[in-house]
């Protein structure tokens, strides 16, 4: 077993985490900086594709960097880059909800939460940029990529819907030679 | 944020009282298993309308302040209500439940996904997907900003964000740093008016 992979898989992933305000997408052109540029623990491709597996699975978000982890370290990378993700927000999060009321009302969280929404909106688009770039090719990759957008950004419907007829249209568009 | 919300009285709220460690466990699997595209709604379903261990307004304000803390929304969220019910044990068995069936599908998914990597539709429908999924981060960064994006300090530090992520590539730690102090002083100064 490759401890000191493991050990930088924990330290790498258990830091984004913990400056990632926003949710788990606005982590995605980090994990792909960390795992393709800086680690090399997959190519652009295997970035893509995981991302494609996670999205079809069932469950939270954070799959993408389990997958990460065990196409690189095996079961051990796939249960360390998952509570690599999970704990150290979450140490955060049985604080706070151990002080609810009092944090709720205090300073620092008003500041903090008028503060954050311009950043996390700035870090969303980056996470779209990104994701695009690592693999979308052609024409129809584009279009399927700004009628989500535009779907998503007008409705409140779940987000499966879209990405589900996307695929649908990307197999398609693929099989009558519309995609490169 | 309501004013009133003592902590006591649940009397007629319709919540249930106990929730055991068994509860938390089965409860979360049912979470992660039918939740499809992220766990938001299924945990909302779940928690609030299916067990009933919290109630609606509990349950927003829970999410509420796991949003504003980092990582994965619905995540820190089940562990708050899990530590709330059982503590550390609690959370060990909501957090258990919640990834063991997705884990167990993310692998099988993974080799069958391998096995069939060659075909062409399988790229395709890679393509698809992952393009999907930037159109969903641009899509709601998109309808965020129609909310949220009226003055010039919120337009300067959405773009200084995406500019440091997506095209300079900075780490993220420091740039995350950095574009917080500036938040904080913005928002400093603007009070100051």
């Amino acid at each position: 077993m490759n401890l000191a992979g493991l050990l930088i898989l924990a330290i790498s992933f258990a830091t984004t985490a913990l400056v990632s305000f926003g949710g788990i997408l606005v982590m995605v052109p980090e994990i792909h900086r960390l795992s393709v540029e800086i680690y090399h623990w997959a190519s652009d491709a295997e970035f893509a594709s995981a991302f494609a597996v996670s999205q079809m699975a069932p469950g939270p978000n954070i799959m993408l960097m389990s997958l990460i982890g065990w196409r690189a370290f095996g079961i051990a990378g796939l249960l360390v880059g998952t509570l690599a993700i999970v704990i150290p927000p979450g140490i955060l999060a049985v604080v706070t909800g151990r002080m609810e009321v009092k944090f709720a009302a205090s300073d620092w969280f008003k500041m903090v939460r008028s503060s954050l929404p311009p950043i996390v909106i700035g870090l969303m688009m980056a996470s779209g940029f990104i994701t695009a770039k690592i693999a979308v090719e052609g024409f129809v990759g584009v279009i399927i990529a700004a009628g989500v957008a535009v779907s998503v950004a007008l409705t409140k419907q779940n987000p499966l819907i879209p990405i589900v007829i996307a695929i649908a249209i990307g197999v398609a568009a693929g099989h009558f030679g519309y995609m490169s | 944020m309501e004013a009133g919300h003592d902590a006591s009285g649940d009397g007629e709220t319709g919540r249930v009282s106990h929730v055991s460690c068994l509860d938390l466990l089965l409860g979360f699997v049912t979470v992660g298993m039918i939740g499809f595209g992220g766990i938001a709604n299924a945990l909302f379903h779940v928690v609030v309308d299916k067990r009933r261990w919290l109630t609606a307004e509990e349950y927003t304000m829970t999410f509420g302040l796991a949003q504003i803390l980092p990582g994965a929304a619905p995540i820190n969220t089940s562990i708050m209500i899990a530590d709330r019910f059982q503590g550390f044990r609690g959370v060990v068995c909501a957090i258990g439940g919640l990834l063991c069936v997705p884990l167990t599908s993310l692998v099988l998914l993974a080799l069958v996904y391998d096995h069939f990597s060659d075909l062409p539709e399988v790229r395709y429908g890679t393509i698809a997907s992952v393009a999907a999924a930037a159109g969903l981060s641009l899509g709601t960064a998109l309808k965020a900003s129609f909310r949220v994006l009226h003055t010039i300090p919120k337009i300067i530090l959405a773009v200084a964000s995406f500019a440091a992520i997506g095209i300079f590539r900075v780490p993220m730690i420091p740039a995350m740093i950095a574009l917080m102090i500036a938040a904080f002083a913005f928002d400093y100064l603007g009070r100051e008016k």
